[in-house]
């Protein structure tokens, strides 16, 4: 699942990188074809319109200079014929051709184009002004004058000065002209080189997009394929597991569950799905189990036993795990159901009870017998007996404790492996508590010739414990040391602070506990093979009990070699702080 | 029943359907705790004969077939003459919760098996001694 999850993923990252980079080309390639053959049109335009004014202009120039030659035809006139109307038609054309000169100058944009137009119409003027002399030389001096002036005035050369600028003028413009007609044209041919490869590629990109969305379409059915797949075979294994799987939505609404939960609840899928689990479980269980979803939907795993039937008929045991689903904020979405029928294990577990109840009752009944009897003779209430006899007879009465000892120590094992060991917990000091247990001890430390010393330390320290209980480990300690010392030997018990935890130690002088024994000195059954652990007598259990028993306090229990010889077994339970 | 607050024990009640132990436990009252003790191998016997022993304190084993312990106490307490004999439990039955139960049928205490001979008078006696007194 999460594989098949993390190639769609993968798959959408990459579709989504690829399109946007396609219409991210195709916008940027948009935009530069846009601006392109916009200036390429602007240049067109600019060149169009310069073309007109440069035709307009060379018609100007023409219109000029036929004016020009129209003003000298009306003044050679006016100089033969010496008529009022003929020197009119002089003045009116010398008006206009000036005007039109003018004008050429202005309309003119180039400086060079306007400074040959600016010296053609000086040169015009000068022309003007020779003509207007020999007008009224006519005027006043008569025909003949008039001849002689127009012969001796260097006109020929004016003239030629006036049609070499009117060509120079003429050449610019036509250059000027030809120059802009091949920019517009290059410009033109530019631009629709790049809009025809622009719209190549702008092809190439769509038939690309349509690629990648083939693909993408195609990667997208394979993954719902694996999903349905994926899912296919989820709903195989839930269905085929045996036990109740489900998953309930923070109002406890079923929305998902394997088959074993329809054949559980006697309920087809449709009469199960959305549903509440009070509605599917009934009030009364759900009352039951109601503080545990409480704890769910707080986002804590939880785990608890109920009974349930949904027929009406005895009630079978049920395991129940709750897992809450959380979003990435940490918000509890809804929970997970595991449950699992125990009805069987409980019954196996009851019989297990009980038979190790009944056996130790068993073996206890005829134990009493034979302990009370060896009792009895051993004390010499029956007789004095013979020394070897007193000897056996002392041996069958210790051997005889060992058997109560197993027997007990198999009960709290039993107990204890089944969680049924029941604690009463209270505050109490634990120096009183172990001075209790040493005084209990007494006979025994006594048989074995140790000596106990307690250094309860201060100030007191308080614990919360069953107080039976830790005065059981506390002896089982002690009882172990006694028997491990040597004969005559001292045995300390010490009560110390370590930061927020009460240490219990009990330190003995004995051989110590060999190296390759020490990994497993706290397991049930473990026993040294060595002969003084033979001769000890244990059962093998007494400090996995103690174990047990220490951990329940919320504490632990260890050991470490003793300085100069011996053990030191110790435990550490957290201190009540007086307030 | 109205006791002495320095009255001896002496007069014991045993019920026990082993014979073996009740000869163990008979004895270890008698020889080591000098009391005269009053055995008797089942509830229904013992019943019988409560009235007539009039004994100051019942020893009662717990598991025994016919009347067990608990019924031969609630039958003791149900009539006025023996409902004040204190009773305590004799049981192999030690695990915890077991002792408790018993323990709140209303007895003196529940003494476990396998029992001690020489120290059994002793613990008895201790207990009588604690009796609550009417």
């Amino acid at each position: 699942m999460p594989e098949v999850t993390n190639a769609r993923v993968r798959a959408r990252f990459s579709f989504s990188v690829k399109i946007n980079f396609i219409l991210g080309l195709g916008l940027a390639i948009l935009v530069a074809v846009g601006t392109l053959a916009y200036r390429s049109i602007d240049e067109l335009v600019d060149a169009s319109r310069y073309e007109g004014t440069a035709l307009i202009q060379l018609g100007h120039l023409e219109a000029f200079i036929a004016q020009v030659k129209r003003i000298e035809s009306a003044q050679r006139k006016y100089v033969l014929t010496g008529s009022a109307a003929d020197l009119s038609v002089y003045r009116a054309a010398r008006v206009e051709a000036s005007l039109d000169i003018r004008g050429m100058v202005s309309g003119v944009e180039s400086l060079d184009q306007r400074r040959i137009l600016r010296e053609l119409e000086r040169l015009a003027d000068d022309r003007m002004r020779r003509l207007d002399t020999v007008a009224e030389v006519r005027a006043k001096a008569g025909l003949e004058a008039a001849t002689r002036l127009v012969r001796a005035s260097a006109t020929d050369a004016l003239n030629r000065e006036i049609d070499t600028l009117a060509e120079q003028f003429r050449a610019r413009t036509l250059r000027s002209l030809r120059v802009s007609q091949e920019d517009a044209a290059f410009s033109a041919g530019t631009t629709g080189f790049l809009i025809a490869w622009g719209i190549l590629f702008a092809l190439t990109l769509l038939v690309w997009a349509m690629v990648v969305i083939h693909r993408h379409q195609a990667h997208r059915r394979a993954a719902e394929e694996a999903l349905r797949a994926s899912e296919k075979q989820l709903r195989l294994i839930t269905d085929a597991v045996p036990a109740l799987i489900g998953y309930a939505d923070r109002e406890g609404r079923m929305q998902f569950h394997n088959k074993p939960f329809e054949r559980w609840l006697g309920r087809p899928a449709e009469r199960l799905h959305g549903f509440t689990l009070r509605n599917l479980l009934g009030t009364e269980t759900y009352d039951r189990i109601e503080p545990h979803i409480a704890h769910v939907l707080a986002g804590q795993p939880a785990q608890f036993e109920f009974p349930f039937s949904s027929d009406g008929d005895r009630a079978g045991y049920f395991s129940a795990q709750l897992v809450p689903r959380e979003d990435a904020q940490g918000r509890t979405l809804g929970f997970y159901l595991l449950i699992t029928d125990i009805t069987a294990l409980k019954e196996v577990d009851r019989m297990k009870s009980e038979f190790v109840s009944t056996v130790s009752h068993e073996l206890r009944t005829p134990l009493t017998s034979i302990r009370g009897s060896l009792g009895l003779i051993a004390a010499g209430v029956t007789g004095a007996l013979p020394d070897k006899a007193r000897q056996l007879v002392a041996i069958a009465v210790e051997t005889c404790e060992r058997l109560v000892r197993l027997v007990n120590d198999i009960l709290d094992t039993e107990r204890m492996a089944s969680g049924k060991m029941d604690m009463k917990f209270e505050v109490i000091e634990l120096g009183k508590l172990v001075e209790r247990s040493i005084v209990a001890n007494e006979g025994f430390a006594a048989t074995h010739g140790a000596r106990v010393r307690c250094d309860a330390g201060q100030p007191p320290l308080l614990v919360r414990v069953d107080q039976d209980r830790l005065v059981q480990v506390v002896i089982n300690l002690l009882s172990n040391a006694c028997k491990f010392s040597a004969p005559g030997g001292q045995v300390d018990v010490a009560i110390i602070r370590r930061d927020k935890w009460a240490r219990l130690s009990v330190s003995d002088n004995g051989p110590g506990v060999p190296v390759n024994f020490r990994a497993q000195l706290f397991e049930r059954f473990a026993r040294s093979d060595s002969s003084d652990a033979r001769r000890a007598g244990g059962t093998g259990l007494g400090l996995s009990i103690c174990r047990g028993i220490v951990e329940r306090f919320g504490g632990r229990i260890a050991f470490e070699e003793r300085a100069g010889g011996g053990s030191t077994f110790y435990f550490e339970i957290p201190i009540v702080e007086q307030a | 029943m109205s006791a002495d607050k320095d009255e001896e024990l002496k007069k014991i009640m045993l019920v026990e359907d082993d014979a073996d132990i009740r000869t163990v436990a008979t004895m270890a009252l008698e020889m080591v705790g000098g009391m005269q003790v009053h055995a008797f191998g089942s509830g229904e016997e013992a019943i019988a004969a409560v009235a007539g022993v009039a004994p100051q304190l019942i020893v009662l084993d717990v598991m025994m077939p016919g009347m067990n312990g608990p019924e031969v106490l609630v039958r003791i307490r149900e009539r006025v003459e023996t409902a004040d004999i204190p009773v305590v439990f004799m049981t192999a039955k030690v695990q915890p919760e077991e002792v408790e139960r018993l323990r709140a049928l209303g007895v003196l205490e529940v003494v476990a098996k396998p029992f001690d001979p020489m120290t059994l008078a002793d613990t008895i006696k201790a207990l009588w001694a604690k009796r609550p007194r009417g």
